[in-house]
């Protein structure tokens, strides 16, 4: 402990130059975002661009102040004044984590929670959020830059190495992505592939730090790369399905309350009422069959729905991977891929439709009078922006928006100032998960079809998740043609 | 203190980089308080050796202790005991010489700079990065012997230097060992040092080994080397013989050549038996034999012009 508070000590020194201009660079993004935030008075190009390019500048600097943390004591090579000196490998790998922590990860929490409270949100409510959104940043960046700096010898091999990663990476999931159309992540699979990805780059970095066995090091992280690209192609290309079907239907088990089932409406499609207008991905045709759920609780909501379906032919059989659907009360889109689609749109086929969704239920109705600012349910914070007439209040969560929401009130149908006539408005908010923007702020616009005004009385409804469940339903024939999306 | 284990020993210690041998499997011993110099061309394997007794590479095969302590098994601690000079090494450039001290100084149970940096004229408030070679090494040394470490390895240390920084260097080396000697333990500080300078380390190495091309080729205390290595001038009867250089001269007799009077060649085994009557034995016709000691210099030379000559005559 003693090594690595000297050994700390000695790395501040020398790189309180690079921590000054990251403080100044944290800084600057404290007081700019602000400024760009939706609906903010000032906003201007210039300052979206001067944002925009803040944020991008942020990651560079945690990777040149990483690299040149890392090579200070390089792990690279054998002529180091260092490996013949009375260090220990872990009094040195935790002399660098506690930096990571203390003057990389410590200034930037500092910035996000000085955006909350300018946001006029609760850091302290939001740590959950701010630990996963973290976790995100460890995994994604901080502990990969840790890694490829633990087996270059300088900064700009580091760089380079990571930006070839970074563009065969992208390349890689695009192409392969592009390919797939929309996909359902299969139950518990990020969570393991987090773990998994994690922990190897862990034991690659402890690994090093301890053996300092560059070419292995090397070969092990060309080989996690390349074990995860496998893995992805392998999902892509449906390898797996066996193991992903068994997944998904355990964690959606077919329903206990029998009256809710899918049921299929024979009449003649209202072809004005499937076309959505949504277009399908490349490759993709979308089939918007008159398929919905009966005895769904009404005021239950299904939640994330996704779907697999057959398509059996006298000689012929196709599965289709799970992909998310679209739901609406009378029907239920699916994607399927025009070389099937192709093959069976003219004839009467056999199809068998298996879909998963979470139900979720609604909570408790809270009441929210409208101020200029006022705070609304699950930490978050509604603030007029400006003073322009008819405009409505923007809401702000930390890390993450709430839970499925549903908010009702009256809205005007004129400005605030003429006593005109309300209607029932209705917004809905979709839950989005903390993601890996410095920004800690989500915004979520206030928008309930007219204009909102102080004293109304709004009700946020929260739906939260009471089960997931699977349903499965056989169409004996069907022609397909009948119910594709012009 | 003879119980003491040798301060370095090496057990058919060998290392190799793919196909190509670095070193061939040696044993060596270095005896503690030794100032042993390893000397050779480039690329004979010194500094592989080295490496591989610091555990900095693995050995491919055999085995070292250093200190008594496995070589495999040296660590970070180990190096409270063992200090390494190396003329490559990457230093923290950005700190300066004072700096560096300050920063060594809390890693080690003893640390003793006292006029450390003024007995070797170095400026403390320069950095490393602005040194020159000879005051770079100087720095390395200073960082080294402040913790009296009972064995030093230096590799290369001269390299590069001029010969007032090469004298003093060894001036301060030295001074700072024999006062060592009623420190830690009585057999003093042990001092490995492959260098190719090769009339400085002469001058005060009291044991030798040659290293040639990855092969170690002799290892011995200093005196014995000198006693052993003579060039050897013989005068043959006139008419007695032609001129030329017999075929089946010993193997002991390096780079014979002819003479117009005879014949002339180093005796790599001059103090075993009587000179004269080896070479009697062998040239009966010497009317006069005459023998001369050798430097380490011209011993080096004449190993490495001998081992030239075997090379070509095989291929």
């Amino acid at each position: 402990m003693i090594q690595s508070l000297h050994i700390f000590r000695k790395d501040a020194r020398h790189l309180w130059l690079d921590l000054a201009l990251y403080t100044v660079l944290l800084i600057c993004f404290g007081l700019v975002t602000p400024q760009v935030w939706e609906g903010a008075t000032v906003s201007n190009t210039l300052l979206q661009t001067f944002a925009t390019l803040l944020k991008t500048l942020i990651p560079i600097t945690w990777l040149v102040i990483i690299a040149r943390l890392v090579h200070d004591e390089s792990l690279v090579g054998d002529q180091q004044f260092w490996i013949t000196r009375p260090y220990t490998w872990t009094s040195l790998l935790g002399a660098k984590l506690f930096f990571l922590a203390i003057c990389i990860i410590l200034p930037f929490v500092a910035m996000q929670c000085f955006l909350l409270l300018h946001a006029g949100l609760n850091p302290a409510a939001a740590i959950p959020g701010q630990l996963l959104s973290l976790l995100y940043f460890a995994l994604i960046l901080w502990l990969p830059f840790t890694v490829v700096a633990s087996v270059t010898a300088t900064l700009s091999r580091a760089f380079m190495s990571l930006l070839a990663a970074l563009i065969l990476w992208a390349g890689v999931l695009t192409i392969l992505g592009s390919m797939a159309g929309p996909r359902m992540m299969p139950p518990f699979v990020f969570e393991a592939c987090s773990i998994l990805m994690g922990g190897l780059l862990m034991g690659i970095l402890l690994y090093q730090y301890a053996v300092r066995n560059t070419a292995r090091s090397r070969i092990a992280l060309v080989a996690i790369s390349l074990l995860f690209l496998g893995l992805f192609f392998c999902f892509v290309g449906m390898y797996f399905s066996s193991a992903v079907d068994i997944l998904i239907r355990h964690h959606y088990p077919v329903s206990t309350n029998k009256s809710l089932r899918l049921t299929f409406d024979a009449r003649p499609p209202e072809y004005e009422n499937l076309a959505d207008g949504a277009t399908a991905p490349a490759g993709l045709f979308t089939v918007n069959l008159p398929v919905h759920f009966e005895g769904l609780d009404p005021s239950a909501r299904l939640h994330d729905v996704n779907a697999s379906f057959t398509i059996d032919l006298p000689g012929y059989h196709y599965a289709s991977p799970w992909r998310p659907v679209t739901v609406t009360e009378r029907s239920l889109s699916l994607l399927i891929p025009q070389d099937i689609f192709n093959h069976v749109h003219g004839t009467d086929v056999r199809m068998h439709l298996t879909v998963v969704a979470q139900r979720l239920f609604p909570g408790k109705p809270q009441i929210v009078t409208v101020a200029n600012h006022f705070s609304v349910p699950n930490n978050g914070r509604c603030v007029f922006l400006t003073d322009h007439a008819g405009s409505n209040p923007v809401c702000r969560y930390p890390f993450q928006s709430p839970p499925p929401t549903i908010i009702t009130g009256a809205v005007a149908t004129q400005s605030c100032e003429r006593s005109g006539s309300t209607r029932p408005g209705t917004a809905t908010f979709r839950s989005i998960s903390p993601g890996t923007s410095p920004d800690p702020v989500v915004h979520e616009p206030l928008q309930l079809g007219g204009t909102i005004c102080p004293g109304t009385q709004l009700t946020f409804v929260e739906y939260h998740l009471v089960d997931n469940f699977r349903s499965e339903f056989d169409i004996p024939a069907i022609i397909l043609a009948h119910y594709t999306v012009h | 203190m003879t119980d003491l284990a040798p301060a370095i020993e090496a057990r058919q210690l060998s290392k190799s980089f793919g196909r190509t041998e670095a070193l061939a499997p040696l044993d060596l011993v270095v005896p503690r308080g030794a100032i042993f110099a390893l000397v050779g061309h480039n690329g004979a394997g010194k500094t592989t050796l080295m490496k591989l007794l610091l555990n900095i590479i693995q050995a491919t095969s055999g085995s070292a202790t250093i200190l008594g302590e496995s070589a495999t098994t040296i660590t970070g601690s180990s190096f409270t005991r063992i200090g390494y000079v190396s003329e490559n090494q990457e230093m923290p450039e950005w700190m300066t010489v004072q700096g560096f001290m300050d920063y060594l100084r809390p890693f080690y149970p003893i640390w003793e700079d006292v006029n450390l940096l003024t007995d070797l004229d170095l400026p403390s408030d320069r950095r490393l990065s602005h040194l020159s070679r000879g005051m770079r090494m100087k720095a390395a040394l200073a960082s080294i012997l402040a913790f009296r470490p009972p064995l030093i390895l230096m590799d290369e240390p001269f390299s590069g230097l001029d010969p007032f920084v090469r004298d003093e260097l060894i001036e301060i080396l030295l001074h700072r060992i024999n006062d060592d000697h009623s420190s830690a333990d009585d057999s003093g500080t042990t001092i490995l040092i492959s260098s190719h300078d090769l009339a400085e380390v002469e001058s005060f190495a009291t044991h030798v080994a040659f290293l040639h091309q990855g092969k170690l080729l002799f290892a011995e205390p200093m005196a014995a080397l000198i006693a052993r290595f003579r060039e050897v001038t013989v005068t043959l009867a006139p008419f007695a013989a032609p001129a030329q250089v017999p075929l089946d001269l010993p193997t002991n007799w390096l780079l014979a050549e002819s003479t117009a009077s005879g014949l002339r060649f180093v005796h790599t085994n001059a103090e075993t038996k009587s000179l004269e009557e080896q070479v009697r034995t062998v040239l009966p016709n010497a009317s006069s034999i005459h023998s001369e000691s050798m430097t380490l210099r011209t011993i080096f030379l004449a190993l490495v012009k001998s081992s030239h000559a075997q090379n070509r005559s095989r291929s």
